[in-house]
């Protein structure tokens, strides 16, 4: 499973890496941004869906 | 515009019974959704989906004529502009409000709101409004711009005269007594910008912006815009925020349970308590060209009322939508979505989160004053209670 931010979509919400730092971080505009190349290990599946349903701007998405 | 086009069922804000039932004004937005036309002229947004919409399309629904109402003498920064000059503004405050930089005013926040705390608690009681969501703002914007704590109660004062029913009546020229204070507020702002750039150095964003590289810098108007707007924005939002979550905590000895128990999980109660009640009735909009939404047809130069409170009621995005569920995992859009979406969330979330702790470490049980019953000045610019007259054991004591 990868998870990746759409840039385009994001505008700093911070919600990703506030609740799921494992897999996000802000840049320095505070914008979101996947950790390494957003390959999510199986026990952090449940995190990466939850960031993405709880991302105000539907900026995140899981690919199996 | 069709045969089968049907003009929507009309209604007014100032009727809906927001000040004491808001869960039934919401649901009566939701009933006539999904595009409510107004009384007063324009159209209410209340479904989650038109509300993300609009706020995600700047081209058609504009920020640039909705805050003529408001009285501030220059065009608030950045929230009075479209894109591409709120884009530039975003860029140049953004490192300011991120994250990071927030968080490192956690220890700050978190002793203001203790030294506040030390003023009322041995007298077992408070009124939580006056006393904490009111100074509790106006001190942390100080703090964070530099300012003198000393001028807390001047701030307040001149806040209290611009604000009002400004946004939910439609106004479009602000009254006397709120230019007049914005004129003052200006005034006061001006005197300090002056003061930095004549003496460089000091704390704060003031500081740091006239310190900032110098290119693509803001000039003195643009910073005065900013301030202004967090004066109207960064304040009477965290008041109303906290006064309508403690209005819930002091009916729910279980939440208050659990943030003592867990002060991990403070996010989640901060959460879940935006959602639920949060300050931000509705942000306006006005449209620029003719255009359809949620199935009605929309004049151009229309004004629209983004009910972002009432999207997030939303009976098709939330189950239950007025209860209080922290587990819920879903987004909601207190803060608004798009590029205007609130810049100061992650302060706003910062000082929710210190009071919760704050209080709840010192105050674990308390209960409304008897015969006082929290209500919402209505109608107003913001849905926040006017009091919250509170009791509690003396310090140490337990109930």
């Amino acid at each position: 499973v990868r998870v990746s931010v759409d840039g385009d979509l994001c505008f700093g919400h911070g919600r990703c890496y506030t609740l799921a730092p494992e897999l996000f971080r802000d840049d320095d505009a505070g914008n979101g941004q996947v950790k390494e190349d957003g390959t999510v290990s199986q026990k952090d599946t449940a995190l990466a869906r939850r960031a993405v349903r709880e991302c105000p701007e539907h900026a995140i998405t899981v690919t199996e | 515009m069709t045969d089968s086009y049907a003009p929507p069922a009309s209604l007014s804000f100032t009727a809906l019974p927001v000040a004491d039932d808001r869960t039934t004004a919401y649901r009566l937005l939701h009933e006539r959704g999904p595009i409510v036309q107004l009384e007063g002229g324009g159209f209410a947004v209340v479904t989650r989906r038109d509300v993300e919409y609009v706020l995600r399309h700047p081209e058609l629904f504009s920020s640039r004529m909705a805050f003529a109402g408001v009285g501030s003498p220059l065009p608030m920064v950045p929230i009075e502009f479209d894109p591409p000059e709120h884009t530039r503004y975003r860029r140049l405050l953004q490192p300011f409000f991120g994250p990071r930089p927030i968080l490192a005013l956690r220890d700050k926040v978190t002793a203001l709101v203790a030294e506040l705390i030390d003023g009322f608690i041995d007298s077992s009681r408070c009124d939580f409004v006056a006393d904490m969501a009111v100074p509790l703002p106006a001190e942390v914007f100080l703090a964070f711009f530099g300012l003198p704590l000393r001028d807390r109660d001047r701030l307040i004062g001149w806040k209290q005269a611009i604000s009002g029913p400004a946004v939910v009546n439609g106004r479009t020229t602000p009254p006397a007594e709120a230019a007049n204070a914005g004129v003052e507020l200006h005034a006061y702002l001006i005197s300090h910008l002056e003061q930095r750039r004549a003496e460089p150095g000091g704390e704060g964003v003031l500081a740091e912006l006239l310190a900032g590289p110098s290119g693509d810098q803001l000039t003195d108007s643009e910073i005065l815009g900013m301030s202004f707007q967090f004066v109207l924005a960064g304040l009477d939002t965290v008041t109303s925020a906290l006064g309508n979550a403690f209005a819930i905590l002091v009916t729910r000895p279980d939440l208050r349970q659990r943030i003592v128990d867990d002060p991990e999980g403070v996010p989640d109660v901060v959460e879940e308590l935006l959602r639920l009640d949060g300050p931000v009735f509705v942000v306006p909009r006005v449209s620029v060209e003719d255009v359809e939404l949620g199935g009605v047809p929309i004049p151009a130069g229309s004004r629209l009322f983004v009910a972002v409170s009432a999207a997030n009621r939303d009976p098709s995005s939330y189950e239950h939508p007025d209860d209080v569920d922290l587990h819920r995992e879903r987004a909601h859009v207190a803060f608004g979505v798009g590029a205007h979406r609130c810049i100061g969330s992650h302060l706003a979330r910062l000082e929710l989160r210190a009071v919760f702790e704050e209080w709840h470490r010192w105050i674990p049980h308390y209960r409304l004053i008897a015969g006082t019953e929290p209500r919402a000045p209505w109608p107003h610019g913001l849905v926040g209670v006017g009091s919250l007259p509170l009791e509690f054991p003396p310090r140490g004591g337990t109930r």
